[in-house]
């Protein structure tokens, strides 16, 4: 670890500090319909999609009516997306003439992109058109990152209310979102990442002659082995910058390229680094101040801005430590930090980035349910691997992905509040609002579903050698992470993958898109069904028995909660992965 | 034969999701019910 490293990982830090409360409170102004300097040019173009659309903006909407639209929106989009997919080869915009894309993967895709996860199974510029990324995916970045926030309020919205039976109105939430969050962000950003070398244009892709030809030798399916010299290369171009701008600011993650941000053309400066690790923390970080703004207790969102910025300081130091640290199989090799070199694990890692922005970048991408790479996660060192997967193992509540993340760590709050009413022996109350059963009973749903499919899947891939472990590139404790990182990533919406395992099969397609679908919608219903219960709660005075939830110790034990929960449920699996690998590499052997 | 397969099993798992939103409601208790 480096002085440089630090100053670069605080640098990062400060940054979505200084802007989490401007940012927050402009969201509570949006969502709580008060004026904003944006109203002027933005009002007039929301009251022409409503009345294009038919949608009453006046109308309250119960839980349930809240959840049933959310889902049916989210039905009819994804089978859009669907379509759009399979018949790809006869729209325009496709100038390389790429195929309809398989049933299975383009089922997959669509899962994928429609709950914000991003999971992609495919080579982007070899298999989607830019109609298809441009309008399915990018369109799903855009609703599927709003959907999040709406839901995130929906919930404040049902803490903050007193005796009332409704959470708002989706469509409206929806619009908002859209409109007066993302849409703006998405412009600046975009000229941001054109200013550093971000591609945007719509060319056939360019086609360059090698300075020296190649000599490649492939293996078929029937395992007949072919050689052929390459003497050109294919450079992909595209409507990069919009898609990448939308990419990072609404959590989502699913590249332009296959490299995702390792690619030079989606990421190109240490500067458009910086700001695509931002971008992903931004809106999430200033959620929590929305969360204070909207109920009226500024002090407990930035209590549980704290909770989440002790999880990531924990998270990012582990992660650079351990890949700053030379690789104990590699004897012989000189691994020190010196001016020419950066010392400890390079493998997989961007030279223009380093250790640490490698290792702050996987960390925020899975703090956050966000799954863009710079680096492959895969070759990091198994304690630095061991971050990522944990971080999408405690809910991705470490400010997490938009709307996703806060609604996530409000779940925990609910819990962490349940367990200091059962320590000092008083119904918990949580601002005001009494905790009962119902409300338990939802957040443990929340809280078991996730686990459900995670280990789930994983056990019933791991006990099929034909269908789950013929897909793996690795054996033994890596290979089980390889697993365990595929169904963690896909029921955690984040869409980063380990790599290492072929996942373009029938089974993983199928039994990916189904724990993301698992993850995203068997996990808002009960979500919205506290939310809906909360709303229609009495207010208590606070009384000397009630627990605060805007004090350090709130923090102390929120962070506590969410630790022990994580690692009660995923510790036995990750002993038999990353934590069994990093033994058996001190013990001289690797995976 | 795969899209309609992949189609059905779409709408299938969103009406699970809503009988599923039904499900949590009727948890709730009878007098806070929408």
């Amino acid at each position: 670890m480096t002085a440089n490293g630090w100053f670069q990982i605080s640098l990062f830090f400060a940054l979505v500090l200084v802007c989490a409360k401007p940012l927050g409170i402009y969201m509570a102004r949006v969502f709580e319909r008060e004026r904003v300097w944006t109203d002027r040019i933005l009002s007039p173009i929301e009251k022409l999609i409503y009345r294009f659309t038919g949608i009453d903006e006046t109308h309250e909407m119960a839980w349930t009516e809240y959840a049933i639209v959310m889902l049916v929106f989210s039905l009819v989009t994804m089978l859009l997306t669907y379509g759009i997919e399979r018949l790809q080869n006869f729209l325009p915009l496709n100038p390389q003439h790429l195929a309809a894309v398989a049933p299975d993967l383009a089922l997959n895709t669509a899962a994928s992109f429609t709950t914000n996860t991003n999971w992609q199974s495919y080579v982007p510029e070899a298999t989607m058109s830019y109609l298809t990324q441009m309008l399915t995916l990018a369109y799903h970045n855009f609703f599927s990152g709003a959907a999040g926030i709406a839901l995130a309020v929906a919930l404040i919205r049902g803490i903050s209310r007193r005796e009332a039976k409704t959470l708002g109105n989706f469509w409206v939430d929806m619009t908002r979102a859209s409109l007066w969050v993302l849409l703006p962000g998405c412009l600046i950003y975009a000229l941001l990442l054109v200013s550093q070398g971000v591609v945007q244009n719509f060319r056939p892709y360019d086609q360059a002659k090698l300075m020296q030809s190649q000599i490649v030798t492939t293996t078929g399916t029937d395992g007949k082995t072919t050689t052929q010299t390459v003497t050109t290369q294919n450079i992909a171009q595209g409507p990069a910058a919009s898609q990448e701008a939308i990419k990072m600011l609404g959590t989502n993650g699913g590249g332009f390229f296959n490299a995702n941000s390792a690619h030079p053309f989606e990421n190109p400066t240490p500067l458009s680094n910086l700001l695509q690790m931002f971008s992903i923390f931004l809106i999430p970080a200033a959620l929590t101040v929305t969360l204070g703004r909207m109920t009226r207790s500024p002090t407990h969102g930035w209590a549980v801005f704290a909770a989440m910025a002790v999880l990531f300081f924990v998270g990012v130091t582990v992660a650079y430590y351990a890949e700053s640290q030379p690789n104990p199989l590699l004897h012989s090799v000189d691994q020190r930090v010196t001016a020419m070199q950066a010392g400890g694990n390079m493998e997989g890692k961007e030279v223009r980035f380093g250790i640490a922005n490698s290792a702050l970048f996987a960390t925020v991408t899975t703090d956050a349910s966000c799954g863009a790479v710079n680096s492959a996660h895969d070759s990091f060192m198994p304690l630095g691997g061991l971050v990522p997967l944990v971080n999408i193992m405690l809910g991705e509540v470490i400010f997490g992905g938009v709307g996703a993340g806060l609604y996530g760590m409000l779940m925990f709050v609910v819990l962490a509040v349940f367990i200091a009413g059962l320590m000092v022996g008083r119904t918990p109350e949580y601002l005001g609002k009494k905790i009962e059963s119902f409300d338990v009973k939802m957040a443990m749903l929340y809280v078991l579903i996730f686990p459900l499919s995670i280990l789930g899947f994983s056990a019933v891939a791991l006990m099929m050698p034909n269908l789950g472990l013929s897909a793996l590139g690795n054996t033994g404790p890596h290979g089980l992470s390889e697993i365990l990182y595929a169904y963690t990533s896909a029921t955690g919406n984040n869409g980063s993958a380990f790599g290492g395992l072929s996942a373009n099969t029938h089974w993983y397609n199928l039994s990916i898109s189904t724990a993301m679908l698992v993850g995203r919608f068997l996990m808002i219903v009960p979500m919205l069904a506290m939310a809906g219960n909360l709303a229609g709660k009495k207010l208590v005075p606070p009384s000397p028995g009630t627990f605060p939830v805007h004090t350090p110790l709130f923090t102390v034990l929120l962070t506590g909660v969410i630790l022990i929960v994580g690692a009660l449920t995923f510790f036995p699996a990750l002993s038999l992965g990353p934590i069994l690998e990093h033994l058996m590499m001190h013990a001289g052997k690797s995976f | 034969m795969w899209d309609v397969g992949c189609v059905v099993a779409s709408v299938l798992f969103f009406a699970i999701a809503i009988g599923y939103t039904a499900g949590c409601e009727r948890l709730r208790p009878k007098e806070k019910r929408a």
